[in-house]
């Protein structure tokens, strides 16, 4: 089933323009020293749903930007790094970066990578500012330790096993660090080969394992998608019928799945229960160094890739088969954050001539708003139907009360009226809502202080 | 059909979910936040819920320990959706009494495909 994302992009567009408002009120609002810890949530969780949203809609420039944003918040949320002004007057230069960022996205625009990366770097710097390199690696988890250790193991020696493979990488002239695709086929061609192979798979859940939900046959089903499944179950360890608690499992589990898929993607269908029972496994066929190398290897390079520049795979066509992760890259250059990534799509559209395009299409509407028109029209349909009726069978002596049915008419038709134009009536704040933004950044150009009053901010007043 | 409940402060992946969902022949209760989630779980039951960890009002996993308090959800499938793929929040999610867990960014397909997985 396909599902075409683009009708949600709009949506995804105005609710980041809200929430990018809400940021910046937030970021003004920040004192240092002060308990900011509400306002830093708010802060944190809009880029959070930002990073969110434009990773789903495919926005990787957008995505990588904000994760940036979202984590250097989160690590001051969570007490790792102090609140500093030159942090807050970042941020609010993100901000302004992401807004544009936001309306080139919306007119498949190409985003100026240069501006970005800038700021990238500057958030990065202060991200990481005072940090060791364990450190680093501990603020984004994106790789794990042992896969870490499994590409330096890949990096300066051959993978471990009862039988050494040397696979020879050598580099292309044509695709620098990377082997091209045919090279990389030499590579798998130089492993043996085998007949059926699989993983004989021991799955001793806990007795608890129902109790959040989880369900083993969810479990099976999954590896009955990998390959060819027989499941011998145990159940020397059920409790008799009449002492049987339907929550508590006492069976375990011993399968048989022949199949190419690797260790981790079979570990992968065990993720959510990994902590709450014994599993085992034991491959068979190809050997299982083999088959774990090769995966491995090809696991490693795309998150290789993904660690270096996750923004270039909207640019690049990736590849079919993944890459071997490339020796020539010394570990300490692998850092989770984005560096350099090209611009994004390269469709061009024109902007829209004249106007503020940035203006939204919609606006909020308070939920008793609504409540007063459903009633109102409820009322007209009631006035309507009975006015319909006394025209049915009319008579003379009807007519005092057809006088004040159609009073009651247009006093229906005259509150539904101001009823709809309150609809569009918003707080004349909206109007004045870059002011404090501006007076703060004149201030700062100035060397000056200013204090910025508003008052009667919630005057209503009709949205142009 | 199962009933599924999506909560996400976003309203964009909210409708993306939603939308998804319901054209896999789904019912879908949608909520902005553990608030409004915890409300309407109260007035329907759900056979699955999906929801967001940070959310206002009322985060994903104040709003997981409501809900398995109650009886009729004590076991049902819940899912943590989130960017956050760190070890921390994941245990603090099953400690929690998460089912599991989706991460963010995903496709339509992937969601489809860990729905067929816990319902079947």
């Amino acid at each position: 089933m396909s599902v075409d994302l683009s009708q949600f992009h709009q949506t995804f567009f105005e609710e980041s323009s809200e929430g990018l408002d809400e940021m910046e009120s937030g970021l003004l609002a920040l004192k240092i020293g002060a308990d900011n810890e509400e306002t830093i949530n708010t802060i944190f969780r809009g880029a959070h749903s930002i990073k969110g949203g434009a990773g789903t809609f495919g926005f990787d420039a957008i995505a990588g930007f904000t994760h940036v944003m979202e984590t250097l918040m989160d690590e001051i949320r969570g007490g790792n790094k102090k609140l500093s002004q030159e942090i807050i007057e970042a941020f609010l230069q993100s901000v302004d970066c992401l807004r544009d960022m936001m309306m080139i996205q919306q007119y498949n625009e190409e985003h100026d990578m240069d501006r970005v990366n800038a700021m990238q770097a500057e958030l990065e710097r202060l991200l990481y500012e005072g940090k060791t390199e364990e450190e680093i690696a501990a603020v984004d988890e994106e790789i794990t330790e042992d896969e870490f250790e499994a590409l330096l193991d890949q990096l300066h020696g051959p993978v471990g096993g009862t039988e050494e493979t040397t696979v020879v990488i050598e580099p292309s002239a044509d695709t620098g660090d990377f082997p091209s695709e045919s090279e990389y086929q030499e590579i798998l061609d130089q492993l043996p080969g085998g007949d059926d192979s699989g993983w004989n798979i021991s799955f001793k859940p806990d007795a608890d394992l129902m109790g959040n939900g989880n369900d083993p046959l969810h479990i099976i089903r999954e590896l009955e998608g990998l390959g060819d499944l027989t499941v011998n179950a145990d159940l020397s360890a059920l409790s008799s019928f009449e002492q049987m608690n339907p929550v508590d499992l006492g069976i375990s589990w011993d399968m048989k799945l022949v199949t190419d898929s690797t260790e981790e993607i079979i570990r992968e269908a065990f993720a959510w229960v990994e902590d709450s029972c014994d599993l085992e496994l034991n491959h068979f066929g190809k050997t299982a160094d083999q088959a774990v190398t090769a995966e491995k290897e090809s696991t490693m390079a795309e998150k290789a890739v993904t660690q270096t520049a996750p923004a270039q795979q909207t640019v690049q066509q990736p590849e079919a088969e993944p890459k071997p992760a490339v020796a020539e890259k010394p570990a300490s250059d692998i850092k989770p954050a984005v560096s350099n990534a090209p611009a994004a799509t390269a469709t061009k559209s024109t902007r829209p001539a004249g106007g503020d395009h940035a203006e939204t299409a919609s606006i909020r509407v308070a939920t008793d708003k609504i409540d007063a028109l459903i009633n109102m029209v409820g009322e007209l349909v009631i006035t309507q139907s009975m006015l319909s009726q006394m025209g049915n069978n009319f008579e003379i002596s009807d007519l005092p009360r057809m006088v004040d049915g159609l009073a009651e008419l247009e006093r229906n038709s005259r509150e539904l009226q101001e009823a709809v134009m309150r609809v569009r009536m918003v707080p004349i704040s909206f109007a004045f809502a870059r002011f404090p933004r501006l007076v703060r950044d004149l201030g700062n150009k100035l060397g000056k202080n200013f204090e910025l009053k508003l008052t009667g901010e919630t005057t209503s007043s009709t949205k142009p | 059909m199962a009933v599924i409940l999506a909560v996400d402060d976003s309203t964009s992946l909210r409708q993306m979910v939603t939308y998804t969902l319901k054209e896999a022949g789904y019912e879908v209760m949608e909520a902005v936040d553990g608030v409004d989630a915890l409300s309407a779980a109260k007035e329907k039951e759900f056979d699955l819920a999906i929801m967001d960890i940070n959310m206002p009002n009322m985060d994903g996993i104040t709003l997981l320990k409501e809900l398995r308090a109650l009886p009729q959800y004590k076991h049902k499938p819940i899912l943590m959706l989130t960017t956050e793929s760190g070890e921390e929040k994941k245990q603090e999610g099953k400690a929690a009494g998460a089912t599991g867990w989706l991460v963010k960014p995903f496709d339509p397909e992937r969601l489809l495909s860990i729905i067929k997985k816990v319902l079947g």
